[in-house]
Parts: structure tokens; sequence; C-alpha cells
């Protein structure tokens, strides 16, 4: 009988050869969608109103959201270079840059704390303040979710111990990072430039 | 060479391949304890093998299947004859909307989903899903869903808004109370459990197939459900999105869809229908995987026209997320809408029709056997053909608006549903069933199912067509004796009651089965796919030695010394990792196993958003609770496996 023998096939791979990568790869597809589906109903209602926007944000909200978006870049920047330590499964750098995407997801959500409450329409004012909030919401809810996962990677990677997956493991971990701090780009230029630069 | 010298020489080939082969009847011991089914009922809560929770959707399914079709005969009762008083209206309107909401999302889409757990690892040649957690969590979602939705009909808090409860009926302002609450939190679990199977599905797909299985010699059956599942990725966000902003509405006050203060109910019809109408091709594309399996083997031929079929399932896909406003004709769209939204939707007619000639085609090249599997295939050519050109009909514009909500629209929809997909569920069922159980349904039985099935359907849904020609709304309660519409009502009840009948006979044959049916064996019908090649039921493991496939029809095509996988690992759970198109090895990675964690993570999910019925702080409570659920599920428990160089 004809064998293929794969006893000496590598036991974890990077990048898209690893299965995991491919999961997470459909979750930021779901995600991306309700996302994109989100700025659908935002355009929708705009088409709605008269003027736009009907309430301003106020200032010290504003300032709190530009605050949370460099914290969000800069760790989106950190957790690039985590993905390549977790390439080259260099532990310490694995590290450092996942402690310190912590840190920055930890400073975005203090500045998204410090915002919620001085933005000058609730959720139930009007739609406009419906579809704000809701966006703003699911978006919170990602940056919690994803500093959390962070945290606690950064946790096994200081407690061990660590196997060959976890850097794989890693990788797609920052991977979905990425995808928090990038689908706010456009989010944040609708929810709060657009009325800047595009009122009517 | 003498015929002695023959045997001779075939007896010492016999010997050197029980030399080969008995080596191993130890590791396949250790294969079997590895992939043992978990026992007790904590076992039960941990099961994560994908035969096994296959199984469990589809028993789930059918159970709501038969709940949502005992309540269509009540819904029928009620419409035998006018001015009938046997449902309260309100009940009526509690019966159909739960019946909607449990055929579309608690049986056809998931037990779609369950016949592609079950066989899409089997058919794959590999040994469990990519994710198996994943899919346990999943059926706990599901399962959820299903007890959500039923236990509110039975405390009279069942939805009444219709299954796709438009604003502004469903909205405070008309619905009052819990009802909507419980349809729209119904929708999450059941959407959560069919992202998770659906992602399962894609990952096992493109990851783990046998060596040699490249994605041309994807069975068609595999196929259909790559596709379902990259439209189940991109289209239940939306209903997810839709039913999100209801609960909002209704629970803190947002004002997503409510009209006064610059919302839209419009709004709330795209991004139903921008998922509703994907569904349809999400119940009907595995459907379609199914007639061609059935086909290629009932006609013990190739498909005529693999590529094709193949190109016609990604077209309908495509198209189908191009219809959604067919739905919607009736609100005032702009002329440009009707006539774009008219075209997608007849376009679609395009690649149904290649893959129906593909299907004949081959069963005139092949000597078809009549199985009852096959007679349903038949069955759901011509029923199906029919709810196609009603939909055709339904595509252009003028008749659309004059048919609106009557009840030729429940005629067209129940036609396109039973004659294309619940028609090729019964023939997976007598297909695949023998492989489940390792028993053979009994076939006059089957003959006696499939007529009253055929007769039964054809006799409630026709006379529907002429119904609403003449004018009777959908999910009216009652009418008036002197419409005209009387008679037609009678027929289709006493149709609904030859359809139940024909149910109940597959039921008998299903018991029956397990009692006296005929033992299978590993192939009964001379498969062409893999899961033909192992026992029936299959091992824990599924396969002995992990199968290579040498060509499209892997069963069919297999050489005589066709090699088989060796290597991997018989004391941990194993599986192989391929690359994406050709199917080559790549590496191989070690399963997590059983947990508890995904049941506490379905519980939390639960706790959650039936929680969100009544207050906005259980979505606090929900997230620091799913923390912690989170790390149970993803610290690294037992033994480590390999571990890295560097250590902290």
């Amino acid at each position: 009988m004809r064998t293929l023998d794969v006893r000496e096939l590598p036991s974890t791979a990077h990048g898209a050869r690893d299965p995991l990568s491919w999961g997470v790869l459909m979750l930021i597809a779901i995600e991306g969608m309700l996302f994109a589906l989100l700025a659908v109903a935002w355009i929708y209602v705009r088409s709605n109103y008269d003027t736009w926007a009907p309430q301003t944000i106020g200032r010290p909200a504003f300032t709190a959201e530009v605050v949370c978006v460099g914290a969000l870049v800069a760790s989106g920047v950190v957790e690039l270079l985590g993905i390549r330590a977790a390439r080259r499964e260099k532990l310490r750098p694995m590290q450092v840059y996942t402690t310190l995407a912590t840190l920055l997801g930890l400073v975005a959500i203090a500045a998204r704390v410090y915002e919620l409450p001085r933005i000058q329409f609730r959720w139930d004012t009007n739609a406009h303040g419906s579809v704000f909030w809701g966006t703003l919401f699911m978006h919170s809810l990602h940056v919690l979710a994803g500093t959390f996962e962070n945290g606690v990677f950064a946790a096994l990677l200081f407690l061990g111990p660590v196997e060959k997956k976890h850097p794989t493991d890693l990788e797609n971990n920052g991977f979905y990072w990425l995808f928090v701090v990038l689908s706010w780009l456009p989010l944040f230029a609708l929810l709060y430039l657009e009325r800047l630069f595009f009122p009517k | 060479m003498s015929r002695r010298e023959k045997y001779r020489a075939l007896a010492l080939e016999a010997e050197a391949e029980k030399i080969l082969v008995e080596p191993d009847a130890p590791r396949i011991e250790v294969l079997r304890n590895t992939w043992e089914r978990q026992r007790g009922f904590i076992g039960f809560l941990k099961e994560d093998h994908h035969t096994e929770l296959g199984r469990r959707f589809l028993v789930t399914a059918f159970v709501m299947f038969l709940l949502a079709g005992l309540a269509a005969l009540l819904l029928r009762i009620q419409l035998a004859r006018p001015e009938h008083r046997f449902l309260s209206p309100d009940l009526y309107n509690q019966l159909f909307t739960v019946h909607g909401s449990t055929m579309m999302f608690l049986f056809a889409v998931p037990v779609m989903q369950a016949f592609g757990i079950y066989f899409v690892p089997l058919m794959v040649g590999c040994r469990n899903v990519a994710f198996p957690r994943l899919l346990a969590y999943s059926y706990f979602c599901y399962l959820t869903a299903c007890v959500l939705l039923w236990a509110g009909l039975f405390t009279n808090t069942g939805p009444d808004a219709g299954w796709f409860a438009y604003t502004p009926l469903s909205g405070p302002g008309f619905s009052a109370g819990k009802r909507v609450d419980v349809w729209a939190q119904m929708i999450t679990f059941s959407e959560i459990s069919g992202l998770g199977v659906a992602v399962n599905l894609i990952v096992t797909i493109l990851k783990h197939r046998a060596p040699g299985m490249s994605l041309d010699r994807l069975p068609l059956f595999v196929w259909s459900h790559l596709i379902t599942s990259f439209m189940v990725v991109f289209s239940m966000p939306s209903i997810v999105a839709a039913s999100s902003m209801l609960a909002s509405d209704r629970l803190v006050g947002t004002h997503f869809f409510n009209q006064a203060e610059m919302g839209d109910s419009l709004l709330y019809q795209h991004l139903f229908w921008f998922f509703a109408h994907p569904e349809v091709y999400i119940i009907f594309l595995p459907a379609l995987g199914i007639v061609s399996a059935v086909i290629t083997t009932s006609t013990q031929r190739p498909i005529v026209g693999y590529l094709p079929i193949v190109l016609s399932m990604i077209a309908t896909a495509f198209i189908g997320f191009g219809v959604w406003v067919h739905h919607m004709f009736a609100t005032g769209l702009p002329q440009i809408g009707h006539s774009f939204f008219t075209a997608a939707s007849m376009m679609i007619v395009v690649p149904t029709g290649v893959q129906f000639f593909c299907w004949i085609a081959t069963i005139w090249a092949g000597k078809p056997r009549y199985t009852t599997a096959f007679i349903f295939i038949l069955g759901f050519f011509v029923n199906f053909l029919c709810g196609g050109l009603s939909g055709v009909m339904l595509a252009a514009v003028p008749i659309n608006m004059q048919v609106h909500d009557t009840f030729f629209v429940v005629a067209h929809l129940h036609y396109v549903l039973i004659g294309g997909m619940l028609f090729p569920l019964l023939a997976g069922c007598y297909h695949w069933l023998p492989k489940l159980t390792g028993r053979l349904l009994s076939e006059p039985l089957g003959r006696l199912n499939f007529a009253l099935i055929f007769v039964g359907f054809n006799l409630v849904f026709f006379p529907m067509h002429q119904l609403g020609y003449r004018g009777m709304p959908r999910r009216v309660w009652t009418y008036a004796g002197d419409r005209g519409w009387s008679s037609l009502n009678l027929l289709a009840t006493v149709g609904a009651f030859i359809l139940g009948l024909g149910v109940l006979v597959f039921l008998i044959n299903v018991a029956r089965s397990f009692k006296r049916g005929a033992a299978t064996g590993d192939d009964p019908w001379r498969g062409d796919s893999l899961e033909w090649t192992t026992s029936s039921p299959p091992p824990p493991h599924n396969f002995d030695h992990l199968p290579t496939a040498a060509g499209r029809y892997a069963s069919w095509d297999r050489a005589p010394d066709q090699p088989i996988v060796t290597g991997l690992r018989a004391d941990k759970r194993e599986l192989l990792v391929t690359n994406l198109l050709d199917a080559e090895p790549d590496h191989r990675i070690i399963e997590p196993g059983p947990a508890i964690a995904p049941f506490f993570a379905a519980l939390i999910t639960a706790i959650t958003f039936i929680g969100l019925i009544f207050t906005p702080w259980a979505l606090v409570v929900g997230v620091v609770l799913a923390m912690f659920a989170l790390i149970g599920w993803f610290w690294p428990q037992g033994r480590p496996n390999e571990l890295l160089e560097e250590q902290p």
C-alpha cells in the first residue's frame, strides 16, 4: 500500500497558511460588513435631513476622540511591529509590543470614557444621534474586546508556558486589532469630519 | 502464468498487505480512544465533534420543522371556512409569525448547515471541522434561539408582527410588550450560530482537504456549502444590524426607524431584505448541492458540466445580493430602481437554467436508478420550476403591484422553498441517513412518503395562486363567505393534512429503520465522494487513514493502490492542514479538544441577550462574564504541546 507520510511536516505555520488566520479573516469580513452597514444607515438617515448636522458634538468630546484615534493608530503601528516579532518567533519583542499595544488601547478607552458624557446629543435625541451612538458603541465594544485580548496575550507571554503555536495566535490577534483600528478611520471621518467639511 | 501460480501471487500480495496493515491495528485503537465521544451529561455539554454536533443540529432542526408544521396546520384549520372562529386573531398572528420565523431561521438554514456540518468534513477527508469549539458554541446558541421563540409562544409572548417584523408595526409605538423583542433576540442567537457554522465550513473546506483534492476536484455538494457560507458571512450582518436597531428602538428609545425623529422605516426593509433575499439562496444553494450529489450517484456517471454548475452557483450568489429591492416594489421606489431590480431578478434565471440543463443532460446520458432519493429530485424539478416561473412573474413590477401581499406571494415562496429545499432535503435524507445510522430506509414507504408529500404540497399551495389573483391578502385571520375564496381554502386545508400525513410517513420510516432497517454496509449506493469510503456510521475519528484524492469523484477515481496519509499522531487530535488551491500537505495542527467553555460562553450569551429584552444593563453583565469565559476558552490547559525555545 502506498503511503503519503506527513510526519516531517511542521506543527505551525505563519500567515495565510494557518487555518485560524482564515477564521479571523472571516470574522473581519463579518464585522466589516456590520460597520459598512452602519455607514450606509448614516448616509441613509442623512438624506432625511434638510440641514446637516442637526447637532454639534462639542469641542471637548471631539478633542477626546482625536486623542482616541491617535492612540488607536499608534497601537496599530506597535501591533504591526508585534506581528513582525511573532513571525520571527522572538519572545522579548513580542512581550514588549503586546504590552505597549495594550497600554495604548487603554489610553484609547480612557479617551472614549472621557468623551461619551461630553457628546452634546444623546442616542434618543433623533435618528442622527441614534446612528452616531450606535456606531460609536459598536466600535467601542470592539476596542474593549481587542484591548482585553491584547492584555490576556501579554499576560500569557509573561507567565508562560509559551507554546510554539502562540506566535501564530499572536499574529492573528494582531491582524484583528489592525482591523479594529483601520475600520475606525473611515467611520471617524464619516461621523466626526463629514459634518465639518460637508454640511448641508 | 498458470492459474495456480496466479493464485499464489495473489495470496502473496494479500499477505504482504496484511503485514503492512496489521501493525496499524493497535494504532487505530489509540486513534479511536483519542477521538472517542464524550460520555455523561458533562460530556454532552463538552462534545465538539462534527458528526455528533451535526446530528444534534439535524434533530433539533427537524423538531422545529414539526412544530412549525403543526402551527401551519392550525392556521389552515382556521382558514378552512369563512368566518371561522377556531383561533383568536391574536393567536393567529402569533402562530403565523412563529411558523414563518421558525421555518426560515430555525429550520431551513440550520438543517442545511447540519448536512454541511456532518458531511463536509467527511467529503473533504478530514477528522473534524476547523474550529470544533466554535461549532459547539454555535449549537448551544441555536438551541437557545429555538427555546426562546417557542417558550415565547407557549407563554403568550409569541412574536406577532410577521416573520419580517416590519416597522413601524414592530416598533415601540404599535407593538407594546415583549413579543417583538423575543423575535429580535431569537434572530441574534440564530445568526450567531449561522455565522459560526459558516466560518467553520469555509475554513474546513479551504484548509483541511485531503491531499490531492484541489479546488477543481471539490464535490459539488461541498462547493455549494462553500459558496453558501460566504453568502452567510456577507448577508447575516445585515439582519443583525436590523434586529439590533429594532431592539434598541424598543429598549433604549433610539429612533433608527422612527419617522417622527428622522429615522426611516424603509431603512429597516432595506437592511432586512439585504439579508433575507440572499437567505433564500442560503437555503437553496445547499439544496442544489444535494441535487447534484444524488443525481451523480443515481446515474452512476460524472455530472455533465461540472464547471458551468460551479460558476452558476457562484453567479447565483452574486446576483442574489442584487435583487433584494424586488420585495419592496410597493414602497414607492424611483422608476430606475424598478427597472434595475426587475432586470436583476430576471437575470437569476440564467444560472439556475444552466444547472437545470446540466442535470437533465446527466440524467439523459446516464441510466438512473429510481430510488426514493432520485424520485424526490424529480419532484424538486417540477415544483421548483413552478416556483421559479411565478418568481419571474413577481419580478415584473406591474404583476408584483397587483398581487403584492396576497396569497399569490405565499404560493410562490412555498413553491420555491418547499419545492427548492424540502424536496432535495428529503432526497438527501433518503440518500445519506443510512450513512448516519447504518440502516437503510424502506423504499416502499419512501415512495408512499413522496406521493403524499407531492400531492399534498400541490393541493395546499397551487390554489393559493388563484386565491391571490382573487385578492385574498396574506396573513388575513378570516374572510367573508361571499368573497369566492371558500372552496379553494378548503382544498388547501385538505392538502395541508395530506402533506402532514406525508411527513408522518417519513418519521415512521426513519423510526422503523432504527429497528428493522437493513444494514447498509459502507457504500449502499456506490457513491462518488469520500464519505462512502468509511464505515456507516463513521468511526469517531472518521477515517482509519486519512484518504487522498485522485480525481473529481474521489471514491470512484481511487486507484487500487491509492495512497493513504500516514504519520499523523494517533494519541492527540491531530489534523492535517493542506494548502488552499491544490490541497498539498502543508503542516499539522493539534486540536484543543473538548471543553466546557463553549457551553458557558453560550450560556453567557443567552443570559446577556435574553436579559437585553428587559434591561440594557444586561449588556454590561454580559461583557464582564464573557471576558471570563473567553479566558477559560483560550488559556492553555493541561500539558503544553510543543514549546517555543525561549520561555519567560
